[in-house]
């Protein structure tokens, strides 16, 4: 039978309105999805005999900053190691603070730094090496913070990016720094 | 908070209902403003392509349009900052219009339904594709042309890569505009609102104006007994009520469908020219409208306490075969 679509088309809408929002629950947003977290592990012997404690910081502003600090003064391509004459587009999957309390940290203790979320999911194949840069602040004497970095390689295991650092290399770092987690986009 | 989504939600959808209304009220101004009938754009045309599935010959459908529709759960003067706030697009529906059958054939898409979807790197870039609810596939990007485009992307991908002419998106605070555009609405209140407005006591009716649309057709939870199948009655009755409303303001000024056109125009996102998208409902206006396909599958409640729907295979199959092919007599 012929209907009017005006009406139909109408009903149906209202109808599927009327499930929706009887089906309302709370529904995740891209915010959650995205949020990266992180985690450490301090491993082997001498991870027993150092006193160290590395935590993972929920620092919203801390990676703003370091976001607006990468895109001004970082030339991500040459981070990512893009050979020259070759344009590719680089983008960052991941920010993620650490925090680092340690009075006895030996060198040659090693220390796994995990981060995780679904960009980093979306964005890399299990196995593959990733370039991490190292975002390391300096708070000058006028309160300005500068940021210098270090470029490590982590690798995806599980879906996640796991940075494996040594002792002597996580005390370079000083007590705060933030991992940046970048990828290459071909074309 | 989840109240907040619960009302936003709602709001989605009620404005995407407004705006079928609307178009069909453009419908009617094209009636009567030309004795001819419109002719509908022509659109390229797929190749024609056959395919076997279970021992049956299908051909592919030509003379499709397919517009996915979405409700977004965004404030239209919220201007998207970063990679990941475009805003979920919580109400989606796609529909195929068939000019050669004159039929129109529409699958819902649950909001919560897995499929794959682009994710863009915190500079905006696209890195990648993964798994999560297809909603968010709008959150990504601008909240404008980019967002629209991922979530289109990710409608195509669930339906095995089928085509999807266009996208129209409204965000939900059009509410208000709509409504002073009819004049407001009479209603007479059977519940309290006045926590939101003091002039909207029980028992008291009055034309709605402004902020007090969107008040009556979103609040709930301090309101009345507060489900939603009490807000859903008073949804349905706002929207027949607005509807004739709008239909009786068409028939008395010509001009009326245009000025709501460019009264909506900043809650709309869509790459359907205005023109067009008049003529491809009008076109369709006497069309047979087919019962709206739903995807089977199972809800299921994730580790992180959210809500995620997996359709079958063999769902998905058959919402292919109906909306895009069709068998071959022998």
């Amino acid at each position: 039978m012929k209907k009017v679509i005006s009406v139909a088309l109408t009903a149906a809408m209202v109808v599927g309105m009327g499930v929706s929002v009887l089906a309302a629950t709370p529904s995740k947003t891209v915010a959650d999805e995205v949020k990266a977290s992180g985690s450490a592990t301090v491993t082997g012997v001498l991870g027993i005999v150092s006193d160290v404690k590395v935590t993972a910081k929920e620092d919203t502003a801390e990676t703003e900053e370091v976001l607006k600090d990468i895109v001004s003064n970082v030339d991500l391509q040459k981070a990512v190691g893009a050979s020259e004459g070759k344009k590719e587009t680089v983008d960052v999957t991941a920010a993620q603070p650490f925090e680092v309390q340690t009075s006895n940290l030996l060198d040659a203790a090693n220390i796994e730094l995990t981060v995780e979320s679904k960009v980093i999911e979306a964005a890399y194949k299990e196995n593959e090496e990733v370039v991490v840069l190292v975002a390391v602040p300096t708070t000058k004497a006028d309160g300005t913070v500068t940021y210098t970095y270090q470029t490590v390689t982590g690798k995806v295991v599980n879906g996640k990016i796991v940075v494996s650092l040594k002792g002597r290399q996580v005390k370079s770092f000083g007590s705060n720094f933030t991992l940046v987690a970048l990828k290459a986009i071909e074309g | 908070m989840n109240r907040k989504k619960q009302y936003r939600a709602a709001a989605a959808l009620t404005v995407l209902v407004l705006a079928a209304l609307l178009l069909f009220a453009g419908g009617s101004w094209l009636e009567k403003r030309s004795r001819k009938p419109e002719t509908r754009t022509e659109l390229p045309q797929e190749t024609a392509e056959t395919m076997e599935v279970d021992g049956v010959t299908y051909r592919r459908r030509t003379d499709l349009t397919t517009i996915l529709v979405m409700g977004i759960d965004h404030d239209s003067e919220v201007e998207a900052e970063g990679s990941y706030q475009g805003g979920q697009a919580d109400f989606q529906r796609l529909i195929v219009i068939d000019s050669k059958d004159k039929t129109v054939r529409q699958l819902k898409i649950d909001r919560d339904t897995m499929a794959e979807v682009t994710v863009l790197g915190m500079l905006g870039n696209p890195v990648g594709t993964t798994q999560m609810q297809i909603s968010l596939a709008h959150g990504f990007g601008d909240g404008k042309e980019e967002s629209c485009g991922y979530a289109r992307d990710a409608v195509s991908r669930l339906l095995q890569g089928e085509n999807i002419d266009f996208y129209l998106a409204m965000s939900l605070d059009g509410i208000s505009v709509l409504n002073d555009l009819a004049g407001g609405v009479t209603v007479t209140l059977e519940d309290d609102f006045s926590a939101a407005d003091p002039a909207m006591t029980r028992g008291t009716t009055l034309t709605l104006h402004g902020d007090q649309a969107e008040i009556f057709v979103r609040r709930r939870m301090d309101v009345g007994e507060g489900t939603n199948e009490a807000r859903m009655v008073r949804q349905e009755e706002y929207l027949a009520q607005l509807s004739a409303q709008l239909e009786s303001r068409v028939q008395q000024d010509q001009q009326f469908t245009a000025q709501v056109y460019d009264a909506l125009q900043p809650y709309l996102v869509t790459d359907l020219a205005k023109g067009q998208l008049v003529n491809e409902v009008w076109a369709a206006k006497d069309d047979t409208v087919e019962p709206a396909i739903t995807l089977e599958g199972e809800h299921k409640v994730a580790e992180d306490g959210f809500t995620e729907f997996y359709p079958t295979e063999d769902s998905i199959q058959k919402a292919v075969l109906a909306l895009f092919w069709e068998p071959v007599e022998e």
